[in-house]
């Protein structure tokens, strides 16, 4: 006997939590980026370097997406934001359900920004909505000019591009403006910011990306909300 | 690795299907992907295999359609079906578009076998669970 089964998503249960999520985010006000790359691009290493920029105007959070060890979030808690470090044990891609876990314990009434930092994979975790306003995909120069066009589908999902350790683009050989081509051939209007964890001044623009979706959150609160 | 998720994903909706229907067994599963989610075929098949087993789907035959990416100019208006990761309009040049396909993840449909036998001894057992709550 054959059912058709009229399409049934098989990330129903996924984007059930995710909307949950938004919703939540969306109420309190809270700006939430998806921050994705491969392992070892430099998404930690770049929470370091802005949210310290953060600190004096922003209220920020971090989920820290791992498959063991707490080592990413004692990074960040030595930053003094509130973090938590979401185990996905051998899985390679947080969920929305594992960040509704997380986001429960953060205080949500006190913040105006939630990173997450998803599991270091470039692949996996573009697949599953957890929730975000933006997303932020980070490669560095070390891994390659042609990973976007390899793992394509995070750079059209991304809302900004970070191209890291620019500092090791003489070593590395990287092509910046064959990287930056693939990038724009799947989106001519993305925006990509070139950083270097040695040069303070190379990751403001994203700390200043960061304050604006803040921004514009707190602009569509109702009105009686806003300013709170 | 999402393959492995999928897989879970998958098998769950099929067995749920089959529940609803009584099934005994599940003879095919029919799903569609589409190409922006970068799935790989003998993953999948593999985590399949290691997802239904010991479930009324193992051994049931994968059935993969995959979809091309589909871009709508917001120049010209056309649609267009695209073989590579380059979304531009093929027909204007235009940059920017909308992605309107190839991001599908669905469970489209199951063949099953329905034991009667099962299906008899399903309803007792529901009949004996409503009179137990009565």
């Amino acid at each position: 006997m054959r059912i058709d089964v009229l399409n049934k998503s098989l990330v129903a249960k996924n984007d059930k939590a995710a909307a949950e999520n938004r919703a939540l985010f969306q109420q309190r006000g809270i700006a939430v980026v998806n921050i994705m790359g491969g392992a070892g691009s430099g998404k930690t290493t770049l929470l370091e370097c802005t949210i310290p920029q953060l600190a004096r105007d922003t209220r920020v959070a971090v989920l820290e997406g791992d498959l063991a060890t707490t080592r990413d979030a004692e990074r960040i808690a030595a930053l003094n934001v509130p973090v938590v470090q979401l185990l996905t044990e051998g899985g390679c891609h947080l969920t929305a359900a594992l960040v509704q876990q997380g986001v429960q314990r953060l205080p949500t009434s006190e913040l105006d920004l939630i990173l997450i930092e998803n599991v270091g994979n470039p692949i996996c975790p573009v697949n599953f909505d957890l929730g975000e306003r933006a997303r932020l995909a980070v490669l560095s120069v070390a891994e390659g000019d042609d990973k976007p066009a390899k793992y394509p589908y995070l750079f059209t999902v991304a809302d900004l591009v970070v191209i890291s350790k620019h500092d090791l683009l003489d070593v590395s050989g990287f092509d910046f403006d064959a990287a930056a081509a693939d990038i724009h051939a799947l989106d001519s209007g993305k925006r990509i910011i070139s950083t270097s964890s040695r040069d303070a001044a190379s990751t403001q623009p994203v700390a200043d990306w960061f304050r604006s979706l803040c921004q514009r959150c707190s602009d569509t609160l109702p009105p009686h909300q806003a300013g709170m | 690795m999402h393959e492995l998720s999928l897989a879970t994903a998958l098998v769950d909706a099929t067995l749920s299907e089959a529940r609803k229907h009584g099934a005994g067994r599940i003879d095919t599963v029919r799903c569609r992907i589409g190409r922006l989610r970068q799935v790989d075929d003998q993953l999948l098949r593999d985590a399949f295999e290691i997802a239904a087993a010991g479930t009324i789907a193992a051994g049931a035959a994968l059935d993969v359609s995959y979809t091309g990416i589909r871009i709508d100019c917001h120049a010209c208006g056309v649609g267009t079906d695209v073989e590579s990761w380059r979304f531009d309009c093929p027909r204007c040049g235009e940059s920017r578009v909308s992605l309107t396909g190839g991001d599908e993840l669905e469970l489209t449909s199951i063949d099953v076998e329905v034991d009667d036998e099962n299906r008899c001894s399903q309803q007792e057992s529901g009949r004996k669970e409503r009179q137990s709550r009565s």
